[in-house]
């Protein structure tokens, strides 16, 4: 399968242990998310067990374990954008992409995440979609940031 | 050695120990929940608080803090006291009081503890933790809900049984211990985790509800399964087994595997007999023990000399004993044990001596020749305790990947068969260099020099292994101080090669792993006896074994003892009922031939005798008192025998390499509801 030369190529680089967050980060970077067949993978190849990848994994927010919109989201609620009404930025967002909690989109466009700071609080309320950033936002703009990723 | 201060008492104790064990040697008694000597210390429960005369923290955990000169340690004090009460108070936050449907309560650490610094309530409320209970994994129930977090499962998993199947998932408040993606547990079911739960989060199912642990009777037995030994402790109410525990002390220290841990219930099949059975018209029926004893009376008097037995290395030395003296007393018939020893009897030719479980824990190089999880998992432990802690080489040969695998510094994957070329090849590789030990050879050993011509002859890549593998496995090997080599259940061919391998480097003992529980104490009693006489023989005496139909065809008199009325024993004139032997007293000799104890732990089904009884009664009948068993010595190392040997052309059957299955297939472990339910 196309995807286990993919994975295999990174797995390649496993020596002990103390390789298995790089890999786990490089693969969610490739596949999105991680998911059952990746662990799979992952066990058969480096030895460990499942629930040693498993719990290494759960242990970090980094890693995901449900599939991921094609466009990440990132919702800053810092200091700053919390007093600057990062909240009803969220709710627009939420309204306008018709998503719940952590799930994507149905048409597998988007996916939300709240993240603590983004770290450029002079532009709060602050949101990130894949690696572009968004400041100084009102509810009202969250409509024109979204039409380019659709 | 270091000395310390112990609640006023010097105590002196080994570098390296820990405060935990100082107390210990003190009589001091410290709590421990997450604390156990098999394991590396963790220090997650801190129960163990002691207080500490000079440091700034005072407090420290003494299981994992290690013991120094000087130290003033004191145990108990109004203060720890309180710490404790809170350490306990804070664990109640999330273990509900479930104590009266807690299949735990009695032997629970953590109520032992509560009860013990009597804390009658909490002063921290918080809403307790609703995980879904693990109802669907076979034979253990995962109650997450009472987890208290120690991480004691996860770690025997990982460091004894080397599964790693549970692990600490999640983190902070929602941390638990979890397998991938809250899957149900596909392990290898030993159980261990059980054990080693100090409360009622892992439980075993098939003692779910079944009684309270105070009203059960302990029996020390002896695992009716391999011939590793383990101690076990069998535990009953109204002479039923409920459930059966691993003993601390004891060859196996601790560990079982999931036959002795679950496969007992065995002996409450269904189809056990349960009355002597009479073939009358074709037909077996049953019939009084003394209708039965009089018939065999009266026909094993007309065959005299014309009888042969069989005997299951599953019984004790003292039934073994006893058969043999009745044949050759009373019958003056043959007798041989129905499973092959020619493996033992191998192992006494090349002089070598039985090797123990202790030693491979201290092997600093192992040759592993099969794969233990399947039949001997026990001994298993002892190879991961020796790799994963005392850092001991891992040579794995074997035609497939094993699980010890993974473990291995070197694995040589032979072709199928080729494990008697493959020894050959090393020993060829050892005497080219000229690695071997000599002068244990010029003084103890005879035989080299033929097995010098042979080996040497050796050239070709026969067993499908490449040369440079080949020298870095002997080189591995001929350097350690230690080494040993685990068979189990080989041919004879694989004993001789294997003995003169350990031979030339000056080793006497050879770990010989079997599947039946008594087959060195058959052995020991009866040696390898030809079975010829069966064809020649006009009556069987059959017990606990069986024969194929061709055999037993046009014999005059079969009388057949056993548990389950088999396809051999419907072919029988006589059936009697035998008892397991988990129902009986008597000895087992183990692969180390250390003769065990075993009681009586389950009463016997109504009707049935243990083989014991049956002859020394038919014996009584025909007016003859047996003698009793006396122990045999053991075998000492004398002198060692060089056996060259070659491998023969082997035919490989279409269905191997074998799949690994994690148990063989025999008589009692398919009749076990909990062995057949986890290895699908």
């Amino acid at each position: 399968m196309i995807w286990h030369i993919k994975i295999d190529e990174i797995l390649s680089s496993y020596k002990d242990r103390s390789d298995l967050i790089p890999i786990l980060q490089r693969l969610q970077e490739k596949m999105g998310w991680l998911s059952t067949p990746v662990l799979q993978r992952i066990e058969e190849k480096t030895g460990l067990s499942g629930a040693e990848i498993f719990g290494v994994a759960t242990f970090y927010a980094q890693f995901r374990f449900k599939p991921q919109g094609k466009n990440l989201i990132k919702v800053c609620h810092g200091t700053a954008c919390h007093v600057s009404g990062v909240e009803k930025i969220e709710e627009a967002l939420r309204q306008e992409l018709a998503v719940k909690g952590d799930e994507p989109t149905d048409d597998g466009l988007f996916s939300l995440e709240r993240i603590a700071c983004l770290g450029c609080c002079a532009l709060a309320p602050v949101i990130m979609i894949n690696k572009k950033c968004y400041g100084k936002l009102e509810p009202n703009k969250i409509q024109k940031v979204i039409k380019d990723y659709k | 050695m270091i000395t310390l201060n112990i609640d006023g008492k010097e105590i002196e104790i080994e570098d390296g120990a820990t405060i935990l064990e100082a107390t210990e040697k003190a009589g001091a008694n410290v709590p421990t929940l997450c604390y156990d000597k098999r394991l590396a210390p963790f220090g997650a429960c801190r129960i163990c608080l002691v207080e500490l005369e000079g440091t700034r923290t005072k407090f420290t955990p003494s299981c994992t803090t290690p013991a120094t000169n000087g130290m003033v340690v004191r145990t108990t004090s109004p203060a720890l006291i309180k710490a404790r009460r809170t350490i306990l108070e804070l664990l109640l936050i999330n273990h509900p009081l479930d104590c009266p449907v807690c299949d735990k309560a009695g032997e629970c650490k953590l109520q032992d503890l509560v009860y013990e610094y009597g804390l009658s309530e909490n002063r921290f409320k918080k809403d307790m933790s609703n995980l879904p209970i693990d109802y669907k994994s076979p034979l253990i129930e995962r109650n997450l809900n009472r987890c208290i977090l120690c991480g004691k499962c996860a770690r025997i998993c990982d460091e004894i049984q080397d599964v790693a199947e549970v692990s600490f998932v999640n983190r902070g408040m929602k941390a638990k211990i979890g397998t991938d993606f809250d899957r149900s547990l596909d392990c290898e079911f030993c159980g261990q985790c059980i054990d080693i739960c100090p409360v009622g989060a892992l439980t075993s199912k098939l003692f779910k509800f079944k009684a309270r642990v105070w009203e059960l009777t302990d029996k020390d037995i002896i695992c009716p399964y391999c011939n590793v030994g383990c101690n076990l402790t069998a535990r009953s109410r109204d002479g039923r087994i409920l459930k059966i525990d691993a003993k601390e002390s004891g060859v196996n220290e601790g560990g079982v595997c999931v036959k002795g841990h679950f496969g007992f219930d065995y002996i409450y099949a269904e189809d056990r007999l349960t009355q002597p059975l009479i073939k009358n018209n074709g037909k077996l029926i049953p019939s009084s023990w003394d209708e039965a004893f009089n018939l065999m009376v009266s026909k094993f008097s007309m065959l005299k000399g014309q009888v042969g037995m069989l005997v299951s290395p599953r019984l004790t030395n003292e039934e073994i004993y006893t058969a043999k003296e009745f044949m050759n007393n009373l019958l003056e018939g043959h007798i041989a044990c129905a499973e092959g020893l020619e493996h033992l009897s191998a192992l006494s030719e090349t002089g070598l001596s039985l090797g123990e479980l202790k030693e491979i824990k201290n092997s600093d190089c192992i040759m592993l020749f099969a794969c233990l999880s399947e039949t001997n998992p026990v001994a298993g432990i002892a190879i991961n305790y020796a790799v994963k802690r005392k850092e001991a080489n891992l040579i794995v040969i074997s035609p497939i990947k094993i699980k010890e695998s993974k473990l291995a510094k070197d694995e040589l994957l032979i072709a199928p068969g080729q494990e008697i070329t493959i020894i050959n090849e090393i020993m060829a590789e050892i005497i080219r260099q000229n690695w071997q030990d000599s002068a244990f050879i010029n003084d103890c050993t005879e035989g080299f020099e033929p097995l010098k011509e042979q080996v040497t002859r050796y050239t070709e890549e026969g067993s499908g292994v490449s040369k440079e593998a080949i020298l870095s496995a002997a080189r591995l090997y001929v350097e350690s101080k230690n080494p040993c080599i685990i068979l189990s259940s080989p041919t004879p061919d694989l004993v001789r090669v294997a003995g003169s391998l350990l031979l030339l480097k000056g080793k006497t003992r050879l770990h010989l792993l079997g599947k039946r529980s008594n087959e060195v104490g058959a052995f020991d009693i009866l040696g390898d006896r030809d079975r010829a006489f069966i064809s020649s023989a006009r009556g069987l005496f059959l017990i606990g074994s069986e024969l194929p139909n061709e055999a037993l065809q046009n014999k005059e008199f079969i009388v057949v003892s056993d548990l389950y009325l088999t396809e051999t024993a419907s072919m029988a004139d006589v059936v009697l009922p035998a008892t397991a032997s988990l129902e009986k007293k008597g000895t087992f000799t183990n692969f180390e031939g250390r003769i065990q104890q075993t009681d009586t732990a389950s009463n016997p089904p109504c009707g049935a005798k243990s083989d014991l009884e049956i002859i020394s009664q038919i014996a009584l009948k025909m007016g003859f008192e047996l003698p009793k068993f006396k122990e045999i010595e053991k075998r000492e190392f004398k002198k060692g025998n060089f056996l060259p040997t070659q491998a023969k052309d082997i035919k490989i059957s279409s269905d191997y390499p074998l799949r690994q299955s994690r148990f063989h297939s025999g008589k009692i472990s398919q009749r076990s509801k909990a062995l057949m339910e986890v290895s699908k």
